[in-house]
């Protein structure tokens, strides 16, 4: 029997309890298969990386590695203290803990779609059918940079974001991000921001083909 | 509420030959519980007591992922920096450890991504680097010249190796190996379920055997 994952993990890393032990090398050595040669492998392996690789290891500059974090935590509460109106540009409501995901959600939603073949002959091309915006102050604005092979996203009207601001982005093949920018497309794109000043601006680059 | 590195992770720490191992604070002064209590209450002193204690680790734990000291000294930084502001919302679920192990993870990993290495584990090369010999933290132990060279062409057949791993595959190994993580624990830090944790370990093995087999086997 050909042990599973996990129970070959258990094994490597010593795991297992006798009586799996004893049923793992039954059902092994009646399929001829022997993992004593693994475990010793993996042992020796073990010992190898812990001595390659530390575990702990003093950062450069130590003291300074702490007095440089006190200094930027400083400066966070420095820079939080004088903005009192922090988020301004989002109504009251949006401040509250449970809504405030909610409403980075509805901030703004982009519908991509692919279209086919445009322009030159190695671009696939892609156009936003509709990207939409609570706040009718703030816009998007959606163009094809052929250089780039990218389509950039620009919103408009928006106050300068504080530093603070975690701007998190969300596609539909990564499964680590969830957040308030949402792209619904089949495409494989690769999100990237940027801050210019009052605007913030996407720039969605399609894989080479 | 066990606010504690695990033991099986403080086993694995190799005490520095400059004075101990910082995470001896660990035992010695206020527990981490206490200390994030204060943070909580904006005390930024027990702050500075968590970063003297768990720094080194987080920085040799980003430091083996990313091989670049400038790089990794960059990235501890803005690991404790979210985990200051992120304090507050600190509930305790896990050990406060483990907890920013999984920022400093995520810190890394972001980073990792924006460099845009390639998932199959085309490292930029640019980013390997071998470890410095003279790291404080790797036993230390008068060998024959002979066994001297066979450690270093080992140890970096090792490295090499590594380098080949994708930053998942990368990330799996080292907790579990280097910093002795528990599957559990693994889990939670990387945020995914124990059966892709399991899956990738398995593979991150089985690609090290088949890159290592003809260096073991050539000693």
């Amino acid at each position: 029997m050909k042990p599973s994952e996990e129970q070959w993990n258990r094994w490597i890393d010593g795991e297992l309890s006798p009586e799996e032990v004893e049923a793992l090398k039954s059902a092994s050595a009646a399929e001829g298969v022997s993992l004593d040669e693994d475990q010793a492998f993996f042992g020796q392996l073990s010992e190898d990386l812990q001595a390659t690789f530390p575990a702990e290891r003093t950062p450069p500059f130590a003291d300074f590695f702490n007095s440089h974090l006190q200094k930027q935590m400083r400066d966070l509460d420095e820079a939080e203290a004088a903005e009192p109106a922090r988020a301004s540009w989002l109504p009251k409501w949006l401040h509250l803990s449970w809504a405030a995901p909610l409403a980075a959600a509805a901030l703004v939603v982009f519908t991509l779609t692919q279209i086919g073949i445009i322009g030159e002959k190695t671009h696939r091309g892609s156009q936003i059918v509709s990207a939409y915006t609570p706040d009718e102050s703030i816009f998007a604005v959606t163009s094809f940079d052929a250089e780039a092979n990218a389509m950039v996203i620009r919103l408009e009207g928006m106050e300068r974001l504080p530093a603070e601001f975690d701007l998190i982005l969300a596609d539909a093949d990564n499964d680590r991000h969830e957040g308030p920018f949402v792209v619904d497309a089949d495409l494989d794109i690769n999100l990237e921001e940027e801050f210019v000043g009052p605007q913030i601006e996407f720039v969605m680059h399609r894989p080479a083909y | 509420m066990n606010n504690s590195p695990s033991t099986a992770s403080e086993s694995r720490v190799k005490p520095s030959s400059d004075g101990g191992s910082e995470t001896a604070d660990a035992e010695n002064g206020p527990p981490d519980d206490a200390l994030v209590v204060r943070c909580q209450a904006g005390d930024t002193g027990a702050f500075d007591e968590l970063v003297t204690r768990y720094r080194g680790r987080v920085y040799a734990m980003i430091y083996n992922m990313v091989k670049s000291e400038a790089d990794a000294w960059d990235l501890s930084q803005e690991a404790f920096i979210k985990a200051w502001k992120a304090l507050p919302k600190f509930e305790a679920r896990s050990s406060f450890y483990t907890w920013l192990y999984r920022i400093a993870h995520n810190v890394t990993y972001d980073w990792m991504r924006k460099r845009k290495v390639q998932a199959e584990g085309e490292f930029d090369e640019t980013i390997q680097q071998s470890i410095d010999p003279k790291a404080k933290t790797v036993p230390f132990k008068e060998a024959r010249p002979d066994d001297k060279i066979q450690h270093r062409e080992l140890r970096s057949s090792i490295e090499a190796a590594i380098a080949k791993l994708s930053p998942e595959h990368r990330a799996v190994i080292l907790l579990k190996e280097i910093d002795g993580r528990q599957y559990n624990e693994i889990a939670e830090i990387i945020g995914v379920s124990i059966g892709t944790v399991m899956s990738r370990l398995f593979y991150a093995r089985k690609k090290l055997q088949s890159l290592l087999k003809d260096v073991y086997e050539a000693q």
